[in-house]
């Protein structure tokens, strides 16, 4: 129990020789389940079509011959069981085609990509994490008994699954030019809001493809109060069921420097917003 | 400095150093380091094998890399320590973790170094961690000697071991004539699927604390005594020897060296010595899957042997002479290869 103190979490962080700290997030069961299924899917079809061929081939071959060639299907079925995820993993740095399609990556746990052995021993262990004909029983197990949601080939291998973001470098919201102003009438107190007050309210925004639709808006209601407050503005005046939101999302466009020469890139957050523009700003409107 | 400005100073090498990783990611160059006139068959393969090096990267490319990845990293702890928002943070976690990846790659492999594997460090490995090796020999052995003497001596005991359909196939079996029914190369491909198989799950199984290495050991070994105590108490120990006697040598050997290798996990989960237990099945770990690697080289070259040599209609005594050489060939490749090995000499940094 020596990370108790931590808390649960599906992240993992470690520190590099540059002193700076990684965040992992790690592949859960579902997510490892659903790639292995991905690549099983794709070892059948394979399997199958070299088998046809095979036979095809056989035939054309007479009887001894054929039955030599038919003979491949073995090591066939033998590579890509044993073999598959082996080299897949080696030489696409962590990578099967099933966790490329799911975003997922196989590295060490220190973060630097796996190596060949790394590679053989997570994937031959296999067979230890899938005694039997229980499915992966083993490997769930001792999935959800370790902090980096490693199976037993992961433990013996030294490394963990993470799922792979590409994101791109954020900017201050755009696309903001249909919300309405805080009109300074509507401001009867003052007219102003720190840049740190922007860059929390900012950050609500930035988590709201993370967070459901009336969680946001309960987080939202509690930076409005005390905001509107001091701007001496009327939240009553709004619709009850997303007036945090709306008062929010206006007063970044009213404060924030806007990036007028970068109005063209797409909305990040408004979709995420969980009211469609439209309702949005009719309820600015109002 | 204002979130927004410092986005706006930084973008541009964030961009560059973007770049360099996506070329790092997908252009990777395949090398080997083998000369002669082999090169031009192994370059066949090479769009099969690329290594995965550093890319082919000037030095100038290198060490801009190098100085942006450093840039980057303090820009991460920037962002982290003056709260530049989740966005950015996890934007500059994710270029970090990337440039981490390319920047600390292993050494290439390249089929050099696979053939110095099964040269000189298989055998020498093997002989570094030979009481493993005795363990499981001795469970390979001695359950079968029993079970082969219980047979030779009772061989109607052969029902509580064997099936009436696997009793009536010894009858007809190795009754002297050689086994037509397939051809060699379909044999040879179903015994490398199945045994080369079973050799790996034997090495698979022992991280089960080796338990799983134990039972295949000890019920292989059941198997296999019995088999040949019962046909010999049948009066076709000459026809079964002739047939076994030579990719016995490989095959054999390569079952125990798997279950060496099996008990090599076990031990490291159950005994774990001054190591933490996560770092003891780790450097065990690695040591076990190469004399896994190899017990599989051994049985691939075992299944030719059995499927082209063994069944062929070659005079017996030939082939006891040929098996006899066989076995002496992997003692001494076994005890002998690789006494020069150096392990310092591929050695790289254990990351």
């Amino acid at each position: 129990m020596r990370h108790s103190k931590q808390m649960i979490d599906s992240r993992t962080s470690l520190d590099t020789p540059e002193g700076v700290q990684l965040t992992f997030h790690l592949g859960g069961p579902a997510l490892r389940m659903a790639a292995y299924v991905a690549d099983f899917i794709i070892r059948l079809a394979v399997i199958v079509c070299l088998t046809l061929l095979l036979a095809v081939l056989g035939f054309t071959m007479g009887a001894l011959g054929g039955t030599a060639i038919f003979g491949l299907v073995f090591i066939v079925v033998f590579l890509a069981e044993w073999f598959y995820g082996t080299v897949f993993e080696w030489l696409w740095s962590g990578r099967t085609p099933g966790k490329r399609m799911f975003g997922l990556r196989v590295i060490k746990i220190g973060g630097y990509p796996i190596g060949f052995y790394e590679s053989v021993i997570r994937n031959f262990l296999r067979g230890a994490d899938a005694p039997f004909v229980i499915l992966y029983a083993l490997g769930i197990v001792t999935m959800m008994c370790n902090k980096r949601f490693q199976r037993l080939g992961d433990f013996f291998a030294g490394t963990m699954v993470v799922v792979e973001e590409r994101t791109k470098v954020p900017h201050k919201p755009r696309n903001l030019h249909m919300v309405p102003i805080l009109e300074r009438a509507e401001c009867r107190r003052g007219y102003h809001v720190s840049e740190r007050t922007l860059d929390v309210v900012t950050r609500l925004f930035e988590r709201a493809g993370y967070l459901s639709g009336p969680r946001r808006e309960a987080i939202a209601t509690v930076l409005a109060e005390p905001i509107a407050d001091r701007l001496g503005f009327d939240l009553q005046a709004l619709p009850p069921e997303d007036r945090g939101s709306r008062f929010l999302i206006r007063v970044i466009k009213t404060f924030s420097p806007q990036d007028e020469d970068q109005g063209s890139g797409e909305l990040t957050f408004l979709s995420d917003f969980g009211v469609s523009e439209d309702n949005l700003l009719a309820g600015a409107r109002r | 400095m204002t979130r927004e400005e410092f986005v706006r100073q930084r973008q541009e090498d964030w961009a560059r150093f973007e770049a360099l990783l996506s070329f790092a990611e997908d252009k990777r160059q395949t090398r080997f380091r083998i000369r002669g006139p082999i090169s031009i068959l192994l370059s066949l393969f090479s769009m099969f094998s690329a290594t995965r090096s550093v890319p082919n990267w000037t030095g100038e490319d290198l060490s801009e890399f190098s100085s942006l990845f450093r840039a980057i990293c303090y820009d991460l702890s920037l962002a982290r320590s003056r709260d530049f928002g989740l966005g950015l943070n996890r934007y500059l976690n994710n270029l970090v973790a990337r440039g981490h990846n390319a920047f600390y790659r292993g050494q290439p492999g390249s089929f050099g170094r696979m053939f110095r594997f099964f040269l000189e460090e298989f055998p020498w490995l093997l002989r570094q961690n030979i009481r493993y090796f005795w363990v499981a020999l001795s469970l390979f052995v001695l359950p079968g000697l029993i079970a082969g003497l219980l047979l030779y001596l009772k061989p109607e005991l052969g029902s509580r071991l064997f099936t009436e359909e696997m009793m009536q196939q010894f009858a007809d079996m190795h009754s002297g004539e050689t086994r037509k029914d397939h051809p060699s190369a379909y044999m040879t491909s179903m015994y490398i699927f199945n045994n080369v198989g079973i050799a790996f799950r034997c090495f698979a199984s022992g991280a089960l604390c080796g338990i799983g290495t134990v039972c295949t050991l000890v019920f292989n070994s059941l198997f296999i005594g019995g088999v040949t105590g019962y046909l010999v108490a049948l009066g076709k120990g000459h026809p079964f020897f002739t047939f076994a006697i030579s990719h016995g040598s490989f095959e054999l050997t390569a079952i125990v060296v798997a279950g060496a290798a099996g008990l090599i996990l076990g031990h490291a989960i159950v005994h774990p010595g001054s190591l933490t237990r996560a770092e003891s099945v780790r450097v065990r770990g690695r040591v076990a899957v190469k004399l896994a690697l190899g017990a599989g080289g051994m049985l691939a070259v075992a299944a030719f042997i059995e499927g082209f040599w063994s069944p062929s209609p070659i005079p017996g005594a030939l082939k006891y002479f040929v098996g006899t050489i066989l076995w002496i060939v992997v003692f001494c490749y076994l005890a002998f290869a690789g006494r020069r090995y150096d392990p310092t000499e591929f050695s790289q940094v254990e990351v």
